[in-house]
């Protein structure tokens, strides 16, 4: 079973995965996730503008053994929301349900000389909300998590898993680029039309 | 505001909807670069004057009006009000300095403006309290100050690796800030 989940995880984190795809530079990314969100309003999808939620700071950053590197932290929100509490900001689905986000991109680190230069993903979190008002089922937050390598789930070969509403479970998930994410966490299908309580 | 919302704000209006952006002085060109570039990401075809007239009539049409173009502009649009009908959503991008002279000389043009007026920049840079809000949340979180998730970061034993990598980041910035401002 172990030997399975590694397997699992390098096939899921490949070098080619883990690259960004269809942007070069961490300020495309942001216009890129800035734009779905601007559809996502004026599709009635979100509630109100809520591009200036997503923000992005670059830092280089210098490790003890003399390397360094330009690392990028794109916030969907501000602060970190441990609680869940909607008196912290957020982007408000139409149906209720309510999300944040966090990536961060730094240099493409692995061998293939055609992806030199390239960004690749370091690690994410995506966390979408269902208050029991609006949803009928017994799930009242779904994670999706990209740790970063030196977290302890790469030894355990879950290093890209998702939460389903408990932070004590998890289980191996695909990994997303920015923009998928993104795609869910707006989208309708996670849930089936006949169970929302919402008409 | 943000240069996106702008957009959206564009975007959202309908009809003949009349807009004025204001911009940092000397910005103007640089401001309906990026809007033209956000916009044609959304909607086609997207007019900009000074520029060729598209083919098929604009969903947004971009006026840059630089203080060269300030004295004569306001009466041609004074002039050419109902052509104008036909260009779709209409902004108007201008130096926040030249904004009275345009609308002074153009009170027709003023008066489908209205209140409509929008003032943004090129500057993307996300709010101090932003960054500062965020550092504030990973202090709570993990009850550590600065200098502890530095310390935890750097001898790698950061609890949340990703967001000891993110708080370093934050720091990283707000150094880089402050030593712009010294």
């Amino acid at each position: 079973m172990g030997e399975a989940l590694f397997q699992l995880q390098a096939r899921t984190l490949c070098d080619a995965a883990l690259v960004l795809e269809g942007v070069r530079t961490a300020k495309d990314l942001l216009k890129q996730l800035r734009r779905r969100l601007s559809r996502a309003t004026r599709e009635g999808v979100l509630v109100g503008d809520c591009q200036h939620l997503v923000w992005q700071k670059s830092a280089t950053i210098e490790y003890t053994d003399g390397t360094h590197e330009e690392v990028t932290a794109i916030i969907g929100g501000i602060e970190i929301n441990r609680e869940r509490s909607r008196e912290l900001r957020h982007f408000p689905r139409a149906d209720g349900a309510w999300f944040d986000f966090h990536i961060h991109l730094g240099p493409y680190t692995g061998d293939d000389p055609r992806l030199r230069g390239s960004l690749e993903l370091r690690g994410y979190g995506y966390e979408i909300r269902f208050p029991k008002d609006d949803f009928d089922t017994d799930i009242r937050w779904l994670r999706f998590d990209l740790n970063h390598p030196k977290h302890d789930n790469e030894g355990r070969g879950m290093r890209c898993h998702f939460h389903p509403g408990d932070e004590d479970l998890q289980a191996s998930s695909a990994l997303m680029q920015p923009v998928e994410a993104l795609e869910l966490l707006l989208s309708t299908v996670l849930q089936l039309p006949d169970k929302r309580r919402r008409s | 505001m943000l240069l996106a919302s702008v957009a959206l704000r564009l975007l959202e209006s309908s009809g003949t909807s009349w807009w004025l952006i204001t911009v940092p002085d000397g910005c103007e060109l640089a401001v309906a670069s990026e809007l033209r570039e956000e916009l044609e990401a959304q909607v086609d075809p997207v007019f900009t004057w000074p520029g060729p007239t598209p083919d098929a009539p604009p969903v947004v049409s971009l006026f840059v009006v630089t203080k060269d173009v300030l004295g004569q502009l306001p009466t041609q649009l004074e002039g050419a009000r109902s052509r104008l009908a036909e260009h779709g959503v209409i902004a108007f991008i201008l130096a926040e300095s030249n904004a009275g002279t345009f609308l002074s000389t153009a009170p027709h043009v003023a008066s489908f403006i209205g209140g409509k007026v929008l003032e943004t920049s090129t500057d993307d840079a996300p709010p101090s309290e932003f960054i500062e809000r965020r550092l504030a949340s990973l202090r709570s979180t993990y009850a550590l100050s600065d200098e502890q998730a530095r310390a935890a970061f750097e001898q790698d034993q950061a609890p949340d690796p990703l967001d000891f990598l993110e708080w370093m980041v934050l720091l990283g910035a707000q150094q880089t800030a402050s030593s712009d401002d010294g």
